[in-house]
């Protein structure tokens, strides 16, 4: 019975394995435009915080606390649908000492769709976030290390494709403890 | 080896294979669109006749290109602005241009001003089956209505690109 058990973690080992491999060679090319790179230091913008309506400037006033940026509009189903996945972890983020923002054009129905979930709303009227950091897509979210530096992107609904991606990235960045 | 431990290899091998397949993300995914693969079939409303136009079968024979889009993605609206200079010379060349909208207020108030020609998802049937996840997403599908190429994103220097595309699927 043993010896069975064995062959039956054994076989599951390794057609899992080669499943993987044969789904990573075979996998949909999509062709991507723009973005930023890992290790490229965040862009440097002044945007304006919707709850207070004061300057807040990315990722300077930011320096130590990582973070992520949510490029969103109320338009777009998929954003809408990020936001939802985000949603829940809100709290969590909070209790680690990460800060997850959405940057928005800030069109009102951005602001009324917003304002109940929760999120710090940093508006971007004239695009000088988008533009900055390379946003060809949305959603399209940014994950900012402490020093300032981009850790990874990820897009569309990355949250419902992947929900541990994103709570594995943001244990990356604060350290799998609590926050400073 | 003994019969009963290769028989229990054999099964523990086609249960390997299935909780692999099924637990894979990509795994049950069967109709995920894909370059070299049929475009997924869809009938979708046409916002200025308001027939139904079947996806990718009234094409059949002309090349063309799905553009998924929503008004409330800045480089969307770049991406249709930008088209609106090409499109009759791609016409011209035999290559349709097709846009999907979400369908809001918005997307029509928009789209209604560029002449493209536009297709009405208001439900995300489309989105859903070409598992369109962030706009703008672009297939180029070729006569025989093959995915030939799947792009995310739009910059002010992808129309170049997208031309290049087109015109190749036009070509003999």
């Amino acid at each position: 019975m043993r010896k069975a058990t064995i062959l039956l973690i054994l076989a599951l080992v390794v057609v899992g394995a080669t499943w993987t491999v044969f789904r990573w060679y075979t996998a949909p090319q999509r062709a991507q435009v723009g973005g930023l790179e890992a290790g490229q230091p965040a862009p440097v913008v002044t945007l304006t915080d919707a709850a207070t309506g004061l300057p807040v400037r990315i990722p300077t006033e930011l320096a130590g606390r990582p973070f992520l940026l949510l490029f969103f509009s109320q338009g777009c189903h998929a954003c809408r649908q990020e936001v939802e996945g985000l949603k829940a972890h809100l709290t969590e983020f909070g209790e680690r000492g990460f800060t997850a923002f959405v940057v928005t054009p800030g069109t009102r129905a951005d602001l009324e769709y917003l304002a109940p979930t929760g999120f710090p709303v940093l508006l971007d009227p004239s695009g000088e976030a988008f533009s900055a950091y390379g946003v060809t897509f949305i959603p399209h979210t940014v994950f900012v290390d402490r020093a300032g530096l981009v850790h990874r992107t990820m897009t569309g609904w990355s949250v419902k494709e992947s929900p541990g991606a994103v709570r594995e990235t943001v244990t990356d960045l604060t350290g799998g403890g609590g926050g400073q | 080896m003994t019969r009963a431990t290769a028989g229990l290899l054999v099964v523990a091998l086609l249960l390997g294979a299935l909780a692999a397949y099924g637990l894979h993300p990509a795994g049950p995914k069967r109709d995920l669109p894909a370059v070299g693969k049929p475009a997924p079939p869809v009938a979708l409303e046409d916002l200025a006749t308001r027939e139904k136009v079947s996806l990718p079968t009234d094409f059949q024979g002309r090349p063309f290109a799905l553009i998924f889009f929503s008004h409330g993605s800045p480089p969307s609206r770049e991406q249709v602005l930008q088209l609106r200079y090409a499109r009759r010379e791609l016409e011209e060349r035999v290559f349709d241009l097709v846009i999907v909208s979400e369908g809001t207020v918005d997307d029509l108030a928009f789209l209604g001003r560029t002449g493209h020609r536009v297709l009405l998802d208001p439900d995300h049937r489309a989105f859903t089956l070409y598992r369109v996840t962030a706009v703008p997403r672009t297939f180029h599908i070729d006569r025989m209505g093959v995915i030939r190429k799947d792009t995310l994103g739009w910059t002010r220097n992808s129309l170049k690109q997208f031309v290049e595309t087109a015109l190749e699927l036009v070509a003999p």
